[in-house]
Parts: structure tokens; C-alpha cells; sequence
């Protein structure tokens, strides 16, 4: 009985190292957000298996036992995206650095003064730096070329999606 | 295998009322109609199948398995809806890599011109505005009440967790 429901919550034992994990290693470690965020989900999804693999029962059959596997697995890596997703939004999501903006202002901001905090030169600048850091893109004899492709990818799967949910869609809003 | 099989014909069932909704109407706040559908779809479902007396999946599940596959549910749904933004809008740093792509050997002066004018910010606000993160009063942006509560717990995280300076 209680294997079982210890086989329920290992995603979330998992979600939970993953975080402290995250907070140990940017904190006490001093690493990059980068490097902490692979630490944390290794280290994590590392527990979530051995959570299971502690806890999976005997008697199952071999298709139940890929099942549970298969389920106790995507959960963790929903969660774990999910925790990425919150802290990359943190650190490059323009709506919640406005959000912010105007969080520590008293009397809310103009559009020039919002604009002044945050130019569109460092908004540009910011997500250059990023790419080159990351590999993404190169900056060679003053010209700009891909690094890798691997964020080309992401956007063309991206534009399958957008294309499956939105072809065809009706182009009024409502309101 | 029962809850993987019903986990994903959970999550298929409000995704197919998606498709055929956003093809009647695209709600004007879409991640907040994709939380709703996401919520009811399974629960009218679940209704209609005991109405109907058809055989009850649920019945044949453990108190443990139903939460299994509750977290999984909520779980996989909470992972669409985080991808539905970048569906919905595609993000800026994609963009300049797919122009990159597309231009190769493009100079600084080019990615100035073409992303450096502001209006990834001005569409930006728009959407807070619309989603009403945000209102306008007299030419001044201001917090609302959503708003507040999402930057605050923004706020609280990047101190938490040690995060660099966002935007």
C-alpha cells in the first residue's frame, strides 16, 4: 500500500530535488543558471527513477510495468518542463520583465518611460548575447550565421502546431 | 498501462474541443479558455460516461492509480498550455534566428533594423492589456489585480531561485 503511493508521488519527489537542487546550486555553488538547471533535472529525474525502481511491483505484468515506467516518466518530464518553463520565463519573458517594471514603480509607467527602461536596443542586444553564449549563432567578420540548429528546429516544430491548431481557424476574437 | 491509456485519451479529448472551438472563435484570452477547457472537458466526460452507463474506467483504479493519473493529467495539460505562448505568439529570439537563417551573413545594422524598432514591445503590451494584466489610465500603465499577483510571484522566484535579470 504504501509502495504505491510512493510509486504516485515520485514525479513530485523528483520536482522537489530537481528544485532544491536548482536553489543549492545557484546559491551555495555560485554555478550558472545554465549548468543548475541540467543539475537539478538529472539530479531529479535520478531520484524519480529510483523512487520507482524501488517501489515497482513484483507481480506486475511486463506490459503494466512499461505503462507505469512510461507514465511515472512523462509526469516527471511535464513537471520538469514546467519548472524550466517558470524560471526561463523569469529570465527572458519581455511581458514579465514588464511586469516587474511596474511592479517597483508606485505610480505605474508611461509607455516612454517603459520603453526607456527597456529599450528596443537591449531588448535586441540581450537576446544576441544569449544566442552567442548558447552557440546558437556566431558573429564572424561582422556577420551574423547560425551556430547550431537546433533552435531552428524548435521553431519549425512550432510552426507545425501553430499550423495544425490554427489553420483554418476563425480570425475574429471575441470581445 | 490503464492509466497511461486513459491519461492520454483525457488529454486528447479537451486538445480535439480546442481545434474545433478555435475554429469556430479564438477566445481573446486563450491560455485562460485553454485552462477552462482543460478543467471541464474531463470532468463532462467522466458525467457523461456515468450517465450513460458505459463502463467505468475509473472504477477499476486504485485510490493511488486516480491521483497517478490526475498528476499526469494536470501534469502533461500544465506542459501544453507553457507551450501554447510560444505557439500562440513565436517568441523574439526565434525570430531572429529564423531571419538569421534566412539571411545568412546578415550584419548587426540589418538585426537593428529589423528588430530594434520596438514592436516586440508595443505587441507585448498589447497583450498584457489585453489579458488584463495590465490597464491603461490617463497615458499610464498600471498593475492589475492578475497582474500584481503574477509579478509578485515572479518576483519572489527570481530571488528564490537566483535568477539572472530578465527581459
Amino acid at each position: 500500500m504504501r509502495a504505491e503511493w510512493l510509486l504516485t508521488f515520485a514525479p513530485i519527489v523528483g520536482l522537489g530535488t530537481n528544485c532544491l537542487m536548482h536553489i543549492l546550486c545557484r546559491k551555495v555553488f555560485s554555478l550558472r543558471t545554465g549548468h543548475a538547471l541540467v543539475c537539478g533535472l538529472l539530479l531529479g529525474l535520478l531520484i524519480t527513477a529510483g523512487v520507482i525502481a524501488a517501489n515497482v511491483p513484483t507481480s506486475a505484468s511486463a506490459g503494466d510495468l512499461a505503462g507505469l515506467w512510461i507514465t511515472l516518466g512523462l509526469t516527471y518530464v511535464a513537471l520538469a518542463f514546467g519548472f524550466w518553463a517558470f524560471l526561463n520565463l523569469n529570465m527572458t519573458s519581455l511581458r514579465i520583465r514588464m511586469l516587474r517594471e511596474l511592479l517597483h514603480s508606485d505610480h505605474g509607467m508611461s509607455r516612454a518611460e517603459l520603453f526607456g527602461r527597456y529599450s528596443a536596443e537591449e531588448f535586441l542586444r540581450r537576446r544576441l548575447v544569449r544566442l552567442e553564449r548558447s552557440g546558437d549563432l556566431a558573429l564572424v567578420d561582422g556577420r551574423y550565421r547560425l551556430g547550431s540548429q537546433k533552435l531552428l528546429y524548435l521553431d519549425r516544430c512550432l510552426k507545425v502546431l501553430r499550423a495544425v491548431i490554427f489553420s483554418g481557424a476563425a480570425h475574429k476574437q471575441d470581445g | 498501462m490503464t492509466v497511461l491509456l486513459a491519461g492520454i485519451g483525457l488529454l486528447f479529448l479537451p486538445f480535439c474541443v480546442q481545434l474545433a472551438l478555435w475554429r469556430i472563435f479564438i477566445p481573446r484570452r486563450q491560455i485562460r479558455a485553454l485552462l477552462v477547457i482543460f478543467v471541464l472537458v474531463p470532468l463532462i466526460a467522466v458525467g457523461v460516461l456515468q450517465i450513460v452507463g458505459m463502463p467505468d474506467v475509473l472504477a477499476t483504479l486504485s485510490a493511488a492509480e486516480i491521483i497517478r493519473l490526475a498528476i499526469f493529467y494536470v501534469s502533461c495539460a500544465l506542459m501544453y498550455i507553457v507551450l501554447y505562448s510560444a505557439i500562440e505568439e513565436q517568441s523574439p529570439t526565434l525570430a531572429i534566428v529564423s531571419y538569421v537563417a534566412k539571411r545568412p551573413q546578415c550584419t548587426d545594422a540589418d538585426l537593428v533594423d529589423k528588430f530594434g524598432k520596438g514592436h516586440e514591445l508595443s505587441s507585448r503590451i498589447e497583450l498584457l492589456a489585453r489579458s488584463e494584466f495590465v490597464r491603461q489610465e490617463s497615458g499610464r500603465y498600471r498593475l492589475g489585480p492578475a497582474g500584481q499577483r503574477f509579478a509578485k510571484l515572479f518576483d519572489a522566484a527570481n530571488r528564490l531561485f537566483g535568477l539572472e535579470s530578465g527581459g
